[in-house]
């Protein structure tokens, strides 16, 4: 993949008001209505409360690595997951509620780490590289829902890296189009033009 | 709306109208119900929408209980960080880094950017320091300049020249001083 990557600024200044208080609460299904907030997890994870921080990491593991998966493909996904989560803990004091909701900043911080990879990937010299990807089904394909992920993990890991980070963020981790814009650190309007040509790109890789 | 609006909206937002803006959906539903070529548009993006909307699957059981576990191991590798300071920043500071494409976000987290301005990364090279660079440099150039006008016009009025030349002169002067 290639491009450039993007900032999103930590303070949330660009958050629109009309996911502030809807779009990731409705996103985060793996919390029990009345339960414990990411929040608050993350409150009791900055005073040093591992258990909380367990909590935390036990309710988004699933979404970092399907995120990873798409954006660095699946080989190194839990990789990436395990290094944002250690970032996170290792710098949960500087997370402040209030300024940017928990997934904000986790998309934040497991986006940065894709790009990062994907980034040194692109400067290993060719003979240092992987093999590229064959079409052999693994044992993780014998599913067909897994067939199709994976082909579509391919069609997208062919995007540039912004086009595929959009689709990723718009439509496997369901954020409507001013998250992706927060979390990307790009205008609404920008993010609507990554989408509409991913989605050429794509109906021409998938469907044609 | 018409069927080109239509199909624009589609073309970003998908088939799931719930997703469209708030402002368009009723008229989106309406021209569905009526326009055959809004109908096809629909169709057409709902095979791309079947593909799109494939969700990763979990990890399994084992494997997500192998991953948490590895990451609380490794939580005793790193030590919280304290968050920091926010000072003003004097000229006596080292400057900000500039790096293309990187930035570390007040946060601690490493975020990218198109300017990639913003402070150095700890363990980042040693790159130019073009932001800061820039800040040092116009401030010792307006007091350069300040100096010099004060200074060329006294000499200027004790010269045969204009007092504008001595100006000049002067300019010259504090900006080969100031280095540029």
């Amino acid at each position: 993949m290639t491009g450039s990557g993007r900032v999103a600024d930590i303070s949330g200044s660009r958050v629109s008001s009309s996911w502030m208080g809807s779009g990731l609460d409705s996103y985060c299904h793996d919390e029990p209505r009345g339960g414990t907030s990411d929040e608050s997890l993350m409150e009791r994870t900055q005073e040093g409360d591992k258990e909380a921080f367990r909590l935390l990491v036990s309710r988004h593991v699933d979404r970092v690595v399907g995120m990873a998966r798409r954006i660095v493909g699946p080989d190194q996904a839990e990789d990436v997951a395990q290094d944002v989560f250690l970032k996170i803990w290792a710098n949960s004091r500087q997370w402040q509620p209030g300024q940017a909701r928990f997934r904000t900043w986790l998309y934040r911080v497991a986006l940065n780490q894709c790009i990062d990879l994907t980034r040194r990937r692109a400067t290993v010299p060719i003979e240092q590289a992987g093999e590229l990807e064959d079409d052999t089904p693994s044992p993780e394909a014998a599913c067909h829902q897994n067939q199709r992920a994976r082909r579509l993990r391919a069609a997208i890991a062919r995007l540039p890296e912004q086009q595929a980070i959009a689709l990723t963020l718009y439509y496997n981790e369901d954020l409507t189009a001013g998250e992706v814009a927060d979390i990307m650190g790009l205008r609404q309007n920008a993010v609507e033009s990554l989408l509409k040509r991913g989605r050429q790109k794509l109906r021409a890789l998938l469907l044609e | 709306m018409t069927p080109e609006e239509f199909r624009a909206l589609l073309n970003i937002h998908g088939c799931d109208l719930t997703r469209w803006p708030h402002d368009r959906r009723q008229a989106a539903t309406r021209l569905l119900e009526t326009s055959e070529e809004a109908k096809g548009a629909f169709a057409e993006a709902r095979r791309l929408d079947d593909w799109l909307t494939i969700k990763e699957p979990p990890l399994g059981g084992e494997a997500r209980t192998a991953l948490v576990d590895s990451i609380m191991d490794r939580l005793d590798e790193t030590t919280p960080e304290a968050p920091p300071k926010r000072e003003r920043r004097s000229l006596a500071d080292p400057p900000a880094t500039w790096s293309p494409g990187l930035r570390r976000q007040p946060d601690g987290a490493d975020w990218h950017g198109v300017t990639g301005w913003g402070p150095a990364t700890p363990n980042g090279p040693e790159t130019a320091s073009l932001g800061g660079l820039l800040q040092a440099r116009a401030g010792l150039w307006l007091a350069c300049l300040a100096l010099g006008l004060a200074g060329g016009y006294g000499l200027g009025m004790g010269w045969t020249v204009g007092s504008h030349d001595a100006a000049g002169l002067g300019l010259l002067l504090t900006g080969a001083w100031g280095g540029w």
